[in-house]
């Protein structure tokens, strides 16, 4: 795959530079969807309030549970879902007052790729991901151009005259991500893409996004679950929860300093950041004399790779029980925590607390251990 | 079996072949549209016409539960005007294809309704317009159910081609009721539901094999 045949930004030079700080391929603006009542069941109040910028050439993740609203979301921005009220402007047209023939050449300027993949099982490989590019109606020559490049991209070259249900999940979803690349988008939609893959195929599949986004430039969307996927290639994040964006931002700043309750049980399996079971079993409100105070640590910025916990030990004098953490780098970024247990002894856990909060990290008081 | 017989049998052999191929082929021409329709008009569905929806399911029921005997004696005159006249195999044909059309229908709306709805949302989503998602995805897909749909329709209008007799249609069922029953001759009796079981037998197996071979979802590498 040649980088410059799919580089967005010979098409990008025709457009006037933006004044404004932020270039956002796709923005919401006061955008809701309500699904109306029908005979069996009430009205579905989807989304609510939704603002959101995608900047261009990055990736934007939006995490919720099932039922949050973001499938709903995600097919906003292809017109697959109108909103009720407000706009979703799509490289500086608002799709949500296109009719359906204004649409589908839109359409075609968006690559989407599903979780359970949406292959034709009736076609080949070449064929499936030939399949957008015949629907807009280019010629043969062009398509084999076209789609044999795309299948080296994602490593199926030799996979060519193979049906879907010769293939690993893996390489379906391959697949997937070729076809939606064949009409050489602006924006790639992911929904759920990674969502029916073991975690090895995943991270496989979340590389190979990656390199598509920095090799090509290309805008990724995608909507997610799992907090792995977005810590994995996302840099800004935004966190549905019943239909409302309630934080969004940095996916480091979001990782190291959740703000939303939904946002820290997102978080709560990630980077250690969970109790470890021997210290959950017996955790407690209340103080014990002479036992532990069990404190969350949570490294970032400048002292993330400093020794603190070891001058800790040395200039205060406070002996400190590592109980579970991890270490590990988002974005690039070292990040790290630490849940430590500090001795109850009246004067300690203040001075601990003052001097790691000199230093720029996070501490959290979780509880009291025997 | 004087050669008699058996020229009579390979001409009424003809004759059914004819008039279920025949009706076969015009019952899908009219029924894979139908069908297709009917599988995607639902309110909120790619061809939304729910209106028009209803009312052609219920011509449809309505041709499906008229007994075919009543049916060949009540389209007499429409017969007429389409073949020239009501008596003879050509004549057959006409009846047949009114009772093929609607069941035949019915048979691709259940084979386009197994295909999966995430397709067509990812066609939906790659631009394309109702209409090629029907001819590129739906048919496509569906194209193994289709045939084996077709295959049970050519079984039927073989059982059905037998009963056209009564108003002079010749073919298989003709001959047995003629020959075999009303001239008492039980070997003419015999051949004509040989034969009819082997046409059956090999029209299945046909069917079957194409099916299985269209069908890319099973691994068979």
């Amino acid at each position: 795959m040649t980088v410059n045949a799919h580089s967005p930004i010979a098409a990008d030079a025709a457009i006037p530079a933006s004044d404004e700080a932020e270039d956002a391929i796709i923005r919401f603006e006061g955008v809701a969807k309500s699904f109306p009542a029908r005979k069996s069941s009430a009205a579905v109040h989807a989304l609510a309030g939704i603002d959101l910028a995608v900047p261009r050439s990055s990736v934007v993740g939006v995490i919720g549970r099932s039922g949050a609203g973001k499938s709903t979301l995600i097919r906003l921005v292809n017109g697959l879902e109108k909103p009720t009220a407000g706009r979703v402007i799509v490289d500086g047209t608002d799709v949500a007052g296109l009719g359906e023939g204004a649409l589908r050449s839109v359409r075609r300027s968006i690559g989407m790729v599903f979780q359970h993949f949406n292959l034709l099982s009736s076609r080949t490989v070449f064929d499936n991901v030939a399949l957008p590019l015949e629907i807009a109606g280019t010629d043969a020559a062009t398509i084999k151009a076209r789609v044999t490049p795309l299948l080296d991209l994602v490593g199926l070259a030799d996979k060519r005259g193979r049906y879907p249900a010769e293939l690993s999940g893996g390489q379906k979803q391959r697949v997937g991500i070729a076809r939606a690349l064949a009409t050489q988008p602006k924006v790639l939609l992911s929904d759920e893409a990674t969502s029916a893959l073991d975690p090895e195929t995943t991270r496989s599949i979340l590389d190979l996004l990656g390199t598509i986004n920095r090799e090509l430039g290309l805008t990724i969307l995608l909507i997610t679950h799992e907090m792995a996927v977005i810590r994995a290639i996302a840099q800004r994040v935004a966190v549905l929860d019943a239909g409302r964006i309630v934080e969004q931002g940095d996916v480091f700043d979001l990782f190291t300093r959740p703000q939303h309750e939904t946002t820290r049980s997102f978080l709560a399996a990630e980077s250690g950041r969970e109790l470890p079971a021997f210290v959950a079993d017996q955790i407690q409100a209340e103080p014990i004399p002479g036992g532990q105070v069990v404190v969350r640590i949570v490294f970032r910025g400048p002292f993330a790779t400093h020794p603190v916990l070891s001058q800790v030990t040395r200039e205060l004098g406070i002996d400190v029980n590592i109980l579970g953490g991890a270490v590990d780098s988002i974005a690039g970024r070292p990040f790290g925590t630490l849940i430590v247990g500090l001795p109850n002894d009246g004067t300690s856990l203040d001075k601990a607390l003052a001097f790691l909060k000199e230093r720029d990290l996070d501490t959290e008081v979780l509880g009291h251990v025997a | 079996m004087s050669p008699e017989i058996a020229r009579l049998i390979l001409q009424a052999t003809a004759d059914t072949l004819y008039m279920v191929l025949v009706a076969t082929a015009l019952g899908t021409l009219f029924g894979l549209p139908l069908g297709v329709f009917l599988a995607t008009s639902r309110r909120g569905e790619l061809l939304s016409a729910p209106w028009l929806n209803g009312a052609l399911g219920f011509i449809v029921n309505a041709t499906r539960s008229t007994p075919f005997i009543i049916l060949v004696v009540a389209i007499i005159p429409f017969t007429r005007l389409v073949a020239g006249t009501s008596i003879g195999t050509t004549a057959a044909i006409v009846p047949l294809t009114v009772a093929a059309t609607p069941f035949i229908a019915r048979l691709i709306e259940a084979a386009v309704r197994e295909v999966d709805q995430g397709l067509i949302e990812a066609a939906r989503a790659m631009g394309a317009s109702p209409l090629q998602i029907v001819a590129k995805v739906l048919v496509p897909e569906a194209l193994p159910g289709i045939v084996l749909g077709l295959t049970l329709a050519i079984v039927s209008l073989i059982g059905y081609s037998a009963i056209v007799g009564v108003v002079g249609g010749g073919g298989l069922g003709d001959l047995g009721i003629r020959y075999g029953y009303q001239r008492f001759m039980p070997e003419v009796m015999a051949a004509v539901v040989i034969v009819l079981i082997v046409l059956v037998q090999g029209v299945q197996s046909l069917g079957d094999r194409l099916a299985l071979r269209l069908n890319k979802r099973l691994r068979h590498a």
